[in-house]
């Protein structure tokens, strides 16, 4: 090969490298672009991809408005539970990763994978709980039928364990913005001090809405947990919510987590 | 724990998700010819010549072009992070008794999982070829393995994808008498499977027919099919640059494939075009080569799954650099002959999601060629 055909070649080879440089996709389409070669997501895609790279305030957005367009798609309800419950701090993943604890009563396993009032602050902690409650709402949107033992959406019995999982993590977090302090992240009797009547019922209405979920296999284990949780609450002396809770706080406080 | 985590880790709902997975390319191709973003119209290697274009045979100058057996591993970069983070909490844990310890590197562990897919594969291809005619067996499996921290409904989801390829190929090529002008065609005899398990988390009642033997029956089942390719190929000769244009039919009439399979029911004819321009002396060459395949978009892909780019360089025959575009992504590759032996590595980049960036496998391969 003389020496013109060869630097040619040399050339040729390391315009592809160059040109290469790295890993990004030359149809990704920076900016927009639509046009030529470049393809683009559908907003469903990129509302899964926003989701699962940890961009649930993209995620959310863009799914709200979607559903706003199109309100009787009620498939993107599921995730977009999914994202206010990331963003409220759960996650099914982390739920997962918790398979590694040790069992224990509902509180001692939520507390290992929500947040708590001393790991976000007083004030942030409430945002996470509206967060979790918009997951368990967006839920509540989809039609009984659709997510009923006989419907035949393909998202049926997984919408239906999660608003078991949503809505026993909301119980306990809405418990926890009263029972849990803020500056030792522990049950403290003395926090319920904030805590009115009203606040009570609503805590054994949230509890007591995690019964009333239709049962499918997969979500009885959880059930029977809140179920469980629910009694003794109720079996704790008290003449109100208020004082049965408070007694109820009391007693897991001095029951060491196992 | 085990409460709520015996239905998550349950993944429970069986969910077929057809996407066919060989779309316009060929059934088989050389690692060095996809190290040149898999622009192998005008211009494959070894085997490859059957598969991508028959028409290629009559290209050279000795008779006998290659007779041997090719051995192909890959494996995606992300599997091979994880092995490594694997491999290290392993040597962690035996240096660490912290119950603390432990329970984060597990976490670490499903993290990885999750974010990482993992995609390997193997290839066998025992081939004779000519200048004349060819004659291939070959065999490739390639199970891809996703999980997704959101899945499809919001919770967490695993995919199982498999592509399984078999069959024998037999190709000859005709020059006519404009010296230019070739045509070549190869016949196949097919065996194909596809398959695409999404586990869910749902209903555990439904986990049990993860056990039943129909559900590995089906994730290794075949359908079976004959088809055949049909290549041309224009061929303008000058003393330092050639110049080509190759036209190919793959799948005439749609290749029927039947059997226990629920995919592949049929590989579509797909029209290709591709244009090459090769700089050379006598014992090197420079080839650029574009090709467009699935003119007609029969199915349905996106432009930058249907451009492919590259280049490749020969030198002294001993060894050769590859790189281009495949998926829209770079690749590259080297291939190095030592006389009875050849290998070959490459890198290249695979989207398996409809859009670019979706679900990407950044692939290493490395090749094992004996023969001569």
């Amino acid at each position: 090969m003389n020496k013109r055909c060869l630097s040619t070649a040399l050339l040729g080879l390391a315009w592809t490298v160059l040109a290469c440089g790295g890993a990004k996709n030359v149809a990704s389409c920076p900016g927009g672009k639509t046009s030529g070669i470049c393809s683009q997501q559908t907003p469903d895609e990129q509302a899964q991809a926003k989701l699962n790279s940890g961009d649930y305030d993209g995620a959310i957005s863009q799914l709200n408005d979607l559903i706003t367009a199109e309100p009787e798609t009620y498939s993107r309800l599921p995730i977009l539970a999914a994202a206010y419950a990331a963003r409220a701090g759960l996650d099914i993943l982390t739920v997962a990763k918790s398979q590694f604890s040790a069992g224990g009563s509902l509180l001692d396993v939520f507390a290992s994978f929500i947040p708590t009032p001393k790991t976000v602050g007083a004030a942030a902690y409430k945002i996470h709980v509206a967060d979790m409650q918009s997951a368990v709402a967006s839920l509540k949107r989809i039609p009984a039928a659709l997510v009923a033992t006989t419907s035949a959406s393909d998202y049926a019995s997984s919408a239906t364990l999660q608003q078991t999982i949503y809505t026993a993590a909301y119980s306990v977090m809405f418990l926890n913005q009263f029972a849990v302090s803020a500056d030792t992240g522990k049950l403290d009797p003395a926090q319920l001090a904030t805590m009115t009547e009203s606040d009570a019922n609503a805590i054994l209405t949230n509890f007591a809405d995690t019964g009333q979920i239709p049962a499918l296999g997969s979500n009885t284990a959880v059930q029977a947990q809140v179920a469980a949780t629910l009694t003794k609450i109720n079996a704790e002396p008290g003449a109100t919510s208020k004082e049965k809770i408070a007694a109820f706080v009391a007693a897991q406080q001095a029951t060491p987590a196992s | 724990m085990r409460w709520i985590l015996a239905p998550l880790l349950a993944c429970c709902c069986l969910a077929s998700v057809a996407l066919a997975r060989k779309t316009n390319g060929p059934i088989y191709e050389d690692p060095f010819d996809l190290g040149a973003g898999g622009a192998s119209l005008t211009r494959a290697s070894k085997e490859g010549v059957l598969f991508s274009n028959p028409a290629l045979l009559p290209l050279g100058a000795a008779f006998f072009r290659w007779t041997g057996l090719t051995t192909t591993f890959l494996v995606n970069k992300e599997a091979v992070d994880t092995a490594r983070s694997l491999v290290k909490s392993a040597q962690s844990s035996k240096s660490s008794s912290s119950g603390s310890d432990s329970k984060a590197q597990a976490a670490d562990i499903v993290d990885k999982v999750f974010k990482n897919p993992i995609h390997l594969g193997w290839g066998l291809a025992l081939s004779t070829v000519t200048s004349a005619f060819g004659l291939s067996a070959f065999s490739r499996f390639e199970p891809d393995i996703r999980a997704k921290q959101f899945g499809s409904t919001g919770l967490p989801e695993v995919e199982l994808r498999t592509e399984s390829y078999h069959g024998v190929a037999i190709g000859a090529a005709v020059r006519t008498p404009l010296r230019w002008l070739l045509f070549g065609a190869t016949a196949k005899y097919l065996y194909a499977g596809e398959q695409d398990v999404a586990a869910q988390v749902t209903d555990s009642a439904t986990i049990a027919s993860f056990g039943q033997q129909k559900f590995a029956q089906n994730l290794v089942a075949l359908n079976k099919g004959v088809g055949l390719d049909l290549g041309t190929l224009l061929f303008f000769q000058g003393q330092n640059v050639d110049l080509t244009a190759a036209g190919k039919v793959d799948d005439l009439g749609n290749t029927k494939l039947s059997g226990t399979s629920a995919q592949p029911k049929q590989f579509k004819q797909v029209a290709s075009a591709g244009l090459g321009l090769t700089l050379h002396s006598t014992a090197d060459a420079l080839h650029f080569a574009v090709d467009y395949r699935d003119l007609s978009d029969v199915y349905k892909e996106a432009l930058f799954k249907r451009l492919y780019v590259g280049t490749k360089v020969t030198l002294r025959t001993y060894l050769g650099f590859s790189g281009g575009y495949y998926n829209g992504y770079p690749s590259m590759g080297v291939e190095i002959d030592l006389l009875l032996l050849r290998l070959a590595f490459t890198s290249y980049t695979r989207e398996l999601g409809d859009h670019p960036g979706v679900d990407p496998r950044h692939i290493y391969m490395a090749s094992i060629s004996a023969g001569f």
